[in-house]
């Protein structure tokens, strides 16, 4: 029979120790900083590109149709509100702070983080897919007015089949994350009780 | 930048030890407590200014560290249930002694506790003082007290029954 100072000397007496140095967990901060970065920057760039391309295929080309304006315009706003959510996403990984606070405020934040992150993954994003849907239904108004029609048929299907394809893929996405955040939730109400 | 790094190298010799076990203590896996870890002293470097002139450093690079914990147990909660023992075990193969042995055991009775149990009492193990303890887990002291008792009256018991076996 063992009493607790006789656990707490096993446990003074314990060797484990971590396997890190500073100068590893310092690599890795830098590592990781330039990691999101980097992506962060490849997006940006991609983005911006895509959004100058449009701008230019709507001032040069000699639209008929109003439906192509909006078309244009709805899709360059589609593409500055990804990358405003990409920084977003990078400003709260970089500047989060709410790890200071004690558990139980921390973990009532970590229920709100992870409930916006599955508004974002579900009415969000589908509100974004009809938006860009929407505008290349109202841009292929104008092809199929000026276009041979096969042009029309050709470009059409290769939309819906691309849509079909990303609603599956986020089908299956938004089916998992949905029960992992339900999990997370569930343990994180669990937790917080034990914190009372 | 180069004051901040010896800074902050100095805060990690002096606290890295004491976190590493309370990871431990809460993972119950070598691996998932370096990555804790890891993880914990990255925040801290990310909010190295906010600490200076504060007096109890410690108590801030805990409470990342409990935070972190909590956070990992989303995610890793079910092989951690399942494997924890397992892995304890594994981990202390290579040196087989009394004392090994019986870090292990104290391990795994650790394990069995409930999460905020596991926390509280890696830090009272490591001798961390109750109103520090109660600042980082926002427990009243008055009631921290009284779970810390209970705590340490189930952990032995565990142990106990264990050791029985």
């Amino acid at each position: 029979m063992k009493d607790f100072d006789a656990l707490k000397d096993i446990w003074t007496a314990q060797a484990a120790v971590p396997k890190l140095s500073p100068e590893d967990t310092l690599r890795k901060v830098k590592q990781a900083k330039a990691g999101y970065a980097n992506k962060l920057l490849i997006e940006s760039f991609l983005m911006g590109g895509i959004v100058l391309f449009l701008a230019g295929v709507w001032v040069f080309s000699p639209f008929v149709l109003w439906t192509s304006h909006v078309s244009l315009a709805l899709l360059i706003v589609c593409c500055i509100y990804y990358l405003f959510v990409q920084f977003n996403d990078y400003r709260g990984i970089t500047h989060d702070a709410n790890y200071l606070e004690q558990p139980e405020k921390y973990i009532t934040y970590l229920k709100q983080h992870r409930s916006r992150r599955y508004l974002l993954n579900t009415r969000t994003y589908a509100a974004y897919s009809v938006s860009i849907g929407l505008a290349f239904a109202l841009y292929f108004i104008e092809v199929f007015l000026a276009a041979p029609l096969w042009q029309t048929i050709a470009g059409v299907s290769f939309t819906i089949a691309w849509f079909v394809f990303c609603f599956i893929w986020m089908q299956s996405y938004r089916k998992r994350e949905q029960e992992k955040l339900s999990e997370m939730i569930l343990n994180l109400e669990k937790i917080q009780k034990q914190f009372d | 930048m180069l004051n901040k790094e010896a800074f902050f190298k100095e805060i990690f010799q002096a606290n890295s030890k004491k976190i590493y076990h309370l990871c431990y203590g809460y993972t119950g896996d070598e691996d998932a407590a370096n990555d804790l870890m890891q993880e914990t002293f990255m925040k801290v470097w990310q909010n190295l200014d906010k600490f200076r002139n504060q007096a109890m450093i410690s108590t801030w690079i805990y409470r990342i560290a409990v935070n972190t914990c909590l956070s990992w147990l989303r995610v890793e909660k079910r092989q951690a249930k399942d494997e924890l023992t397992d892995n304890i075990i594994e981990n202390k193969k290579e040196e087989p002694s009394e004392k090994n042995e019986q870090i292990a055991l104290l391990y795994k009775c650790i394990s069995k506790l409930e999460e905020s149990e596991r926390i509280i009492i890696s830090m009272v193990l490591d001798e961390v003082p109750y109103p520090e303890i109660a600042d980082i887990s926002g427990i009243s002291e008055g009631n921290l007290r009284v779970k810390i008792h209970r705590i340490k009256s189930k952990l032995t018991e565990i142990y106990n029954r264990y050791e029985r076996f």
